[in-house]
């Protein structure tokens, strides 16, 4: 998979864009950090986002696209040697230690980045974050996974699909 | 002996104890050894799919809103997070809601048999009915597409029939990346031949098992593997012609492993993917690189054929390797373009230019130093790779000391442009003798753009720390050819050298899988 040939790389200064977010809060930031939203490459590709007219995201607010963009400037200089054998350990120990620390976050947050990654299509960051629901899934019960994701207390209906859930898949409680 | 209740057997089985003990054998020993090999099989497979412990773990509370955002979450994203979950997991998941309940049977299914054991537990025979009955459920279960499955965990020679249905399943399936692995004893259960139907493989991991007879298969038809990319071989009992045939079988295949063989391994490649190769623990009648254009680099180690002479060693055209060891002065005859560099014979000496691997920047060599011819055959060796920066010596005792190995006799063989363009060195499992220390002082008399050495003092070869340095002292030479050389001196972990790591090797992120003191290079 070759990266894309920035046509402007001999240029020093790298080439920004101006993302709006749908409250209306403008942001600058590199083409190449930026263009790890397959959605977003094709627009700057074709030439858009520059000068004064920004590339308008109805569906990402301020708060949450200043965060997508903390993750997309951190992994962009990885992604652009496509993840090659030049990323040493201890590069890759330090994305990890980032990727961590960056979904310490509560839930509504993490519910945000989660719909913006997928609108934005930015795979590394979907996959973080499905990561993170999975692991607050891993190793609880029906009842303590409903507590982690919020549900409301089960109806007796609920209550009695899972206990003939529980008794049909036996091994995957024991 | 008979006063004392050994340790009841994990791998051992009666026939095979029975077995031994006629053969004169200790059944003892054999459950020894086979603890050994399956703790580096287990640390030479890929890691699960999917991790049982909650890695992300700065959990956020519970979400007390009562608003349960995640679960309004379009399908596919539910499915995402589903396939990451360990399956029992996965499967408690079908309770949540009524919006939950299809999302693991419509996902992709990631599955290992490892979850369905309680965490650190080494799987016993015991397991091995209940094991073999949930993986049948959940395959029976889950209508597919299958990602990624790994079993093993199961001692499988009582379970051949339920064996094949899973291996059908898995063909029926289009599974992509599978880990198959049988626990000893016996070693030689027979692998379903339907393992060739399984067309989607991508990655293919097998652990001790008899391979199909490939002759007995039908032939002309498609090619089995059109997509296999990794194809790694833990002690599987096979004839040359159906690793021959499984190669064929695989155009795209970019990496192969192979980690002990009771039998002899004979290589010939050609292949236009092929970018990494290792071989391991392996009795190896001889490697022919014949075209792989993309190669770049191919590992040996763990002999077991010591002493064995005139393994031939061919690399034809293989113009990106750059990566290659450990290479055996005294015992493999090592052909590059029409020169034959045989330790027999002592025949080669003089490299002419067709006869160099320019593209090898990082080598490494099996030396015993004592061993006179050995050693006699490394200036020729070494002249065949012109460009080499990192050269890694693995020092090796030898009993036998024929003729002396001192400064003169290394002076006397010349200088070796070689070693004047080294910019990093490690010398592994040094003993302190003689022929080690001339060696070195040689190196560093010759090597002009040395910037880093690492020597590795054989474990518990000196009893203090004074006479270490004495004897670092006194390889260390008055002139040095490089200014500003660091020389680092540390003790190897474990006795007989550490264990090079198999994952390292095929791991193309891993710079030089050579390296043990990592950080020293970087």
């Amino acid at each position: 998979m070759a990266a894309p040939e920035s046509g402007d790389g001999n240029n020093g200064a790298a080439r920004m864009v101006t993302l709006i977010s749908s409250d209306n809060t403008r942001f600058e930031v590199e083409a190449a950090a930026a263009s790890l939203s397959q959605t977003l490459q094709l627009t700057i590709l074709d030439g858009g986002g520059g000068g004064g007219d920004g590339i308008p995201l109805p569906n990402v607010d301020s708060a949450t696209l200043s965060k997508v963009l903390e993750y997309c400037i951190k992994h962009a200089p990885a992604a652009a040697n496509g993840g090659a054998p030049n990323a040493t350990a201890v590069d890759r120990a330090e994305l990890e230690r980032f990727d961590n620390e960056f979904v310490n976050i509560d839930q509504s947050v993490l519910y945000s980045l989660i719909m913006a990654a997928h609108n934005l299509e930015i795979e590394g960051l979907q996959s973080l974050v499905a990561k993170k629901v999975a692991d607050m899934i891993k190793g609880k019960s029906p009842m303590e996974i409903r507590r982690t994701l919020g549900f409301p207390d089960p109806t007796p209906e609920e209550q009695a699909e899972m206990n003939a859930h529980m008794l049909e898949y036996g091994w995957a409680y024991e | 002996m008979a006063n004392r209740t050994p340790a009841p057997f994990v791998h051992v089985d009666a026939a095979t104890a029975e077995n031994a003990r006629r053969q004169g054998r200790d059944p003892h020993k054999l459950e020894q050894s086979s603890k050994f090999v399956l703790c580096f099989l287990d640390a030479s497979l890929p890691d699960p799919p999917v991790n049982a412990n909650a890695l992300l773990s700065a959990l956020p509370g519970p979400d007390t809103s009562g608003d349960d955002r995640i679960s309004a979450l379009p399908f596919a994203l539910l499915r995402n997070i589903v396939s990451r979950l360990p399956a029992k997991d996965a499967v408690r998941t079908a309770v949540l809601s009524r919006r939950w309940r299809p999302v693991w049977r419509c996902s992709l299914l990631v599955f290992t048999d490892i979850h369905l054991l309680p965490r650190r537990h080494h799987p016993t025979r015991a397991d091995t009915p209940g094991l073999v009955a949930a993986i049948s459920r959940v395959l029976a279960t889950h209508p597919g597409p299958f990602r990624s499955v790994h079993l093993v965990c199961g001692y499988l020679d009582a379970h051949r029939l339920q064996l094949a249905r899973w291996v059908q399943r898995l063909a029926d399936k289009g599974v992509q990346e599978l880990v198959l692995v049988n626990r000893p004893f016996p070693l030689d259960v027979p692998l379903p031949a339907a393992l060739f139907d399984i067309g989607t493989l991508t990655r293919l991991y097998l652990g001790i098992w008899k391979f199909p007879d490939t002759s007995a298969l039908a032939r002309g038809r498609a090619v089995p593997f059109p997509n296999l990319r990794e194809l790694v071989l833990c002690t599987i009992d096979m004839e040359s012609r159906d690793l021959d045939y499984l190669l064929a079988s695989s155009p795209v295949l970019e990496t192969l492993g192979i980690l002990g063989s009771k039998k002899g391994v004979r290589l010939r490649l050609t292949s236009q993917h092929l970018r990494c190769v290792q071989i391991s623990f392996c009795q190896v009648e001889g490697i022919h690189v014949v075209d792989c254009p993309n190669l770049e680099r191919l590992f040996l180690w763990g002999f077991m054929d010591e002493g064995a002479c005139g393994i031939r060693f061919k690399i034809g055209h293989a113009p990106k390797l750059h990566q290659l060891g450990f290479l055996e002065p005294g015992v493999h005859m090592l052909e590059i373009g029409n020169t034959v560099i045989n330790p027999l014979t002592n025949s080669g000496i003089k490299a002419s230019p067709s006869s160099m691997a320019y593209g090898v920047k990082i080598l490494g060599v099996h030396m015993r130093f004592g061993v006179h011819n050995d050693a006699r055959m490394l200036h020729p060796f070494l002249r065949c790779f012109p460009n080499v920066e990192t050269l890694h010596i693995m020092s090796a005792e030898s009993t036998e000391v024929t003729g002396k190995v001192n400064l003169k006799f290394w002076e006397e063989a010349g200088p070796i442009k070689c070693i004047q363009g080294i910019k990093s060195m490690s010398f592994c499992e040094f003993q302190g003798k003689r022929s080690e220390v001339s060696f070195l002082k040689f190196f560093f008399q010759n090597a002009k753009a040395l910037k880093n050495a690492v020597v590795m003092v054989s474990k518990g070869r000196f009893t203090s720390i004074g006479e270490m340095i004495s004897k670092v002292e006194s390889l260390t030479p008055e002139k040095w050819a490089s200014r500003g050389c660091s020389l680092l001196v540390c003790e190897n972990k474990a006795e007989g050298g550490d264990l090079w790591s198999f994952r390292g090797g095929l791991d193309l992120f891993v710079n030089d899988p050579f390296v043990e003191v990592k950080s020293l290079f970087v």
